[in-house]
């Protein structure tokens, strides 16, 4: 979808930007749709992800990173703002949880703390991160994710506790109001 | 300022504590309420880090689960990382 920048991949002027949303609107909506769902305004959430790499512009490196992935970071970063956001947005929470029925929600304050603790995701190695997408959600047994990294069962059980670690770490201070440990 | 590829940090961990928390994380998953306890035992001599660690596991799945009836529609792998889809098993 992808496959090529534009030129030279930046946002210096508002020409540069105006083509950037044009050629990136469709898959950052797409990327949006897949990571909160449905039931979201998916154009305001678009319009924040472009707003916030225009004011972030200057921060882009094409050296770094291709265009389409630091639009990629920007719209993971906007998902989880929302999701963080949503106990301020009672009724985007009923849109986003009508068909669950009844609710075996927490309080508020749990919803805060995991949010706090996905940010911890960032700090992780990227193995760490992996590992740990693998194990707690997508649930795959401990041997084909040694497999699929290439390592150890025992750098396999390592990855994932130092992730474990810093993500409980992080969402029980939340829940202690900033308590440190 | 370039980054210096770091060698992959040690934890504390003893392979008889890592085998411990890989069967106790199975026993999670697994829907058996596991007792931490228990599995403690099987450690002996095990510190406080593997009992830390082993409440991580629990409460970090007893979140996973919350979230997922909360956000039916979310897939949280995706959310987590957009490229998730590179986990997907085939």
């Amino acid at each position: 979808m992808l496959d090529s920048e534009p030129t030279g991949g930046g946002m210096e002027g508002e020409a540069d930007y105006a083509r950037i949303v044009q050629r990136y609107r469709p898959a950052v909506r797409h990327w949006l749709y897949a990571m909160v769902g449905p039931g979201v305004d998916l154009d305001d959430m678009c319009q924040c992800v472009f707003i916030r790499a225009y004011s972030r512009r200057r921060r882009f490196d094409a050296k770094r990173g291709s265009l389409s992935t630091w639009l990629r970071t920007i719209t993971h970063n906007v998902a989880v703002s929302f999701l963080r956001s949503l106990k301020h947005q009672p009724e985007s929470l009923d849109a986003m949880t009508e068909t669950t029925g009844p609710s075996c929600a927490g309080p508020e304050e749990e919803h805060e703390a995991w949010a706090r603790a996905l940010e911890q995701l960032d700090q992780l190695t990227p193995e760490e991160r992996d590992v740990f997408i693998l194990r707690a959600l997508l649930h795959v047994p401990w041997a084909d994710i040694a497999e699929e990294q290439g390592c150890s069962l025992r750098t396999a059980h390592n990855r994932y506790s130092r992730a474990l670690l810093r993500l409980a770490r992080a969402g029980r201070r939340e829940k202690k109001g900033g308590e440190a440990e | 300022m370039k980054k210096v590829p770091q060698a992959e940090p040690e934890t504390d961990f003893t392979d008889a504590e890592l085998d411990v928390f890989g069967e106790f994380s199975d026993a999670v998953l697994a829907g058996k309420s596991p007792s931490i306890d228990e599995y403690l035992k099987r450690a002996p001599g095990a510190g406080p880090r593997l009992r830390k660690l082993l409440e991580a596991d629990l409460w970090l799945h007893g979140e996973v689960a919350k979230l997922r009836v909360r956000y039916p529609g979310v897939d949280l792998a995706r959310l987590l990382d957009p490229d998730a889809k590179r986990h997907r098993r085939k």
